[in-house]
């Protein structure tokens, strides 16, 4: 950070390795639906504002909670831009509203019958966000508590939920409501 | 604790090493803690396969496809379009004159006649900008969120938005380009003591002798040459050589792959706007509402009757903001929002959510033929994304609306032939496509693509609809 505060770009290049996959996950936890070129761009929008906010970032030994939280601010901001332009594009007959996933996987592909819409969708972005820390990123219960600024128990309470949603998604239990936030 | 309550505190990694040992141990008699078990471990496979699907690479190509946007980006002003000629305006900064000046004085030197355009480039920078550094010997050409048009003698380069492109050597017997990221247009007269012209990408090198092209190489490592005019060598050390001449694009990724097809007129677009100067740009608009503009004299120099009084005008008018436009639009106000994007395109005129909207406005307001030409100027000058996107409703609108089959058919192919940024929706494309080929009478090609969106997106609703349609052909296997 202090590299990149002075103006050294090539920096950026490191901090994106190290906490590339923790912006993504941030990234998808607000979004479920986008797909990966989306997910990328974001994500870079997320380490230019890193960038830009250095030479103002004070080190605190939280540098990774500072940079998750950035990226979920822009992944949301990029969240409702999109669900306006949806709405926009809905309100022109016959316009598909474009990029968007196809609606099952292949069925012969059991390991991932779960469809992000339907799956992920199903869930609060809290849940989504405390299930991809948890499960993805193998944080403890007390990291992922500290990361969102939540109690220890709220933690384990979204935890239990998320997976009863998903286990109920996946055994095609819970009907399509869209995403959740 | 009972062992089926250990199941959550399993579940969390809460328990110690014994009372882990303990929990596993009763499974095998437990149907309802092993078949809870068993669906969770499936759910977050699937989880994480779903994950990892949408989640970006990290490689080194992705790492530089940051840094370039990021160093692109760094806290720079923006300049629109920077064209000299002999004569331009006095404010502008006039730079990289010292490193064609050995091209101007040996030209003149060879040539027994005067030079009849100027031979210095210059390109137009905001007077706060700092000249471009030489690094390590080179001369970067950086194109931020606008192109960038440069000229050299009768010669044009023409930079699309997030291109970088280093001058490595210009003299009067070679001029040596790399292009590190983006689109470059080039447009080199064939002449007598032309310096001779390459330019550099990835591990190719494009031999030019006076013809006009376009090169590209995406942050994924493909690489485009398209020569509009004249032949281009392109070598590949170790691998061949290559002829690309007038009409034909030649294309190689970082497998080593490479094919040589027929260039689309999309590309001949392109390459055309890239190297045209755009309109000078209009007169700003005068202030709308008095309460909006503040005009101060300044005291001081009021007092100093040698000093001219200084109009400051405090407060420009506003902007609207995006979300704002879009609201409007939803509304059905659009007279306003085309206002307010108008306002908007003229600070930026490529402004590529700008221009979407505009496109957007247009086609609820009745006016496809306007929406497909806003379109168009996405096509030309947006990133891989916003081109795709743009083609793909440009030929909703040719298809739905114009009934221009042939339009739609040219949109779509290049939509998919874009494979890399089409992947979330080729299906859609394809049945679109399929649609119109079967409009436009092409009824073999009609059945050949509703096959392949059958065999290649089986699932979906797409091919659902592809299987319809062959089944109403008779063909459905």
């Amino acid at each position: 950070m202090r590299d990149l505060a002075k103006g050294d770009i090539r920096a950026l290049g490191d901090l994106y390795q190290r906490y590339g996959a923790l912006v993504a996950h941030a990234v998808i936890s607000a979004c479920p639906t986008l797909p990966r070129d989306e997910v990328e761009e974001v994500c870079q929008d997320v380490f230019i504002a890193v960038a830009g906010a250095a030479p103002r970032y004070q080190e605190s030994g939280k540098l990774r909670s500072w940079i998750y939280s950035v990226a979920a601010r822009t992944a949301r901001k990029h969240r409702r831009s999109i669900s306006l332009h949806e709405k926009l594009l809905r309100s022109l007959k016959g316009f598909p509203v474009a990029i968007s996933p196809p609606r099952s996987l292949p069925a012969s592909d059991s390991m991932s019958r779960i469809d992000l819409d339907t799956g992920l969708g199903a869930l609060t972005e809290v849940q989504r966000q405390v299930l991809i820390l948890f499960e993805l990123e193998g944080m403890s219960g007390e990291e992922v508590s500290e990361l969102l600024s939540i109690r220890l128990n709220t933690v384990w309470s979204h935890l239990r939920r998320a997976r009863e949603r998903l286990v109920k998604a996946l055994d095609g239990a819970l009907p399509e409501k869209g995403v959740r936030t | 604790m009972s062992m089926c309550s250990g199941l959550e505190s399993y579940l969390n990694r809460q328990l110690s090493d014994v009372e882990e040992e303990a929990f596993l141990r009763h499974l095998p008699s437990c149907h309802s803690c092993t078949d809870a078990i068993r669906r969770w471990k499936e759910a977050r496979e699937a989880l994480k396969t779903a994950v990892a699907r949408r989640r970006p690479k990290l490689d080194d190509d992705a790492v530089e496809a940051l840094v370039a946007r990021a160093g692109a980006r760094s806290g720079r002003p923006h300049f629109h379009l920077g064209i000299v000629f002999a004569g331009a305006a006095a404010l502008a900064l006039v730079v990289l004159v010292g490193l064609f000046s050995a091209l101007k004085f040996e030209s003149a030197q060879k040539d027994d006649a005067p030079p009849s355009a100027p031979l210095a480039t210059k390109i137009l920078l905001p007077e706060d900008m700092p000249v471009p550094k030489q690094d390590g010997g080179r001369i970067p050409l950086v194109a931020d969120d606008a192109p960038l048009l440069a000229e050299t003698g009768d010669g044009r380069l023409g930079l699309s938005p997030d291109t970088r492109l280093f001058v490595e050597r210009a003299d009067t017997e070679r001029i040596d380009l790399r292009l590190e990221r983006g689109r470059v247009a080039v447009s080199l007269p064939q002449r007598p003591n032309q310096p001779r012209m390459s330019v550099r990408v990835g591990r190719l090198q494009v031999r030019v002798t006076g013809t006009v092209f376009l090169v590209e190489k995406t942050h994924r490592g493909r690489i485009t040459v398209a020569v509009t005019k004249g032949a281009v060598r392109v070598v590949d050390p170790g691998t061949g050589e290559w002829r690309v001449a007038g009409g034909e694009t030649f294309q190689t990724d970082a497998q080593k792959q490479w094919q040589l097809m027929k260039m689309s007129s999309e590309t001949e677009t392109q390459t055309t706007s890239l190297l045209t100067p755009p309109p000078p740009p209009p007169q700003a608009a005068p202030a709308t509402a008095p309460e909006k503009l503040l005009e101060a004299v300044e005291e001081d120099e009021r007092e100093d009757p040698s000093k001219p009084a200084m109009r400051k005008v405090s407060k420009a008018p506003e902007i609207p903001e995006i979300e704002d436009i879009k609201q409007w639009i939803l509304d059905k106000e659009y007279a306003r929002a085309d206002r307010a994007l108008q306002s908007r395109l003229r600070n930026h005129p490529r402004d590529p959510t700008a221009l979407e909207l505009l496109a957007i406005a247009e086609r609820k307001s009745g006016q496809p033929e306007k929406a497909v030409s806003t379109y168009r100027q996405i096509i030309a000058h947006g990133s891989a994304l916003e081109r795709n996107r743009a083609r793909f409703r440009a030929g909703i609108i040719l298809q739905d609306r114009l009934y221009d089959h042939a339009g739609a058919i040219s949109m779509f192919r290049a939509c998919l032939a874009e494979a890399g940024v089409c992947r979330s929706n080729a299906a859609e494309v394809k049945l679109r496509l399929a649609r119109s080929l079967h409009q436009n009478g092409e009824l073999e090609q009609y059945e050949r693509v509703l096959r392949r969106i059958v065999e290649e997106h089986g699932g979906t609703a797409a091919a659902e609809k592809a299987g319809l349609e062959l089944k109403r052909l008779g063909r459905h296997d």
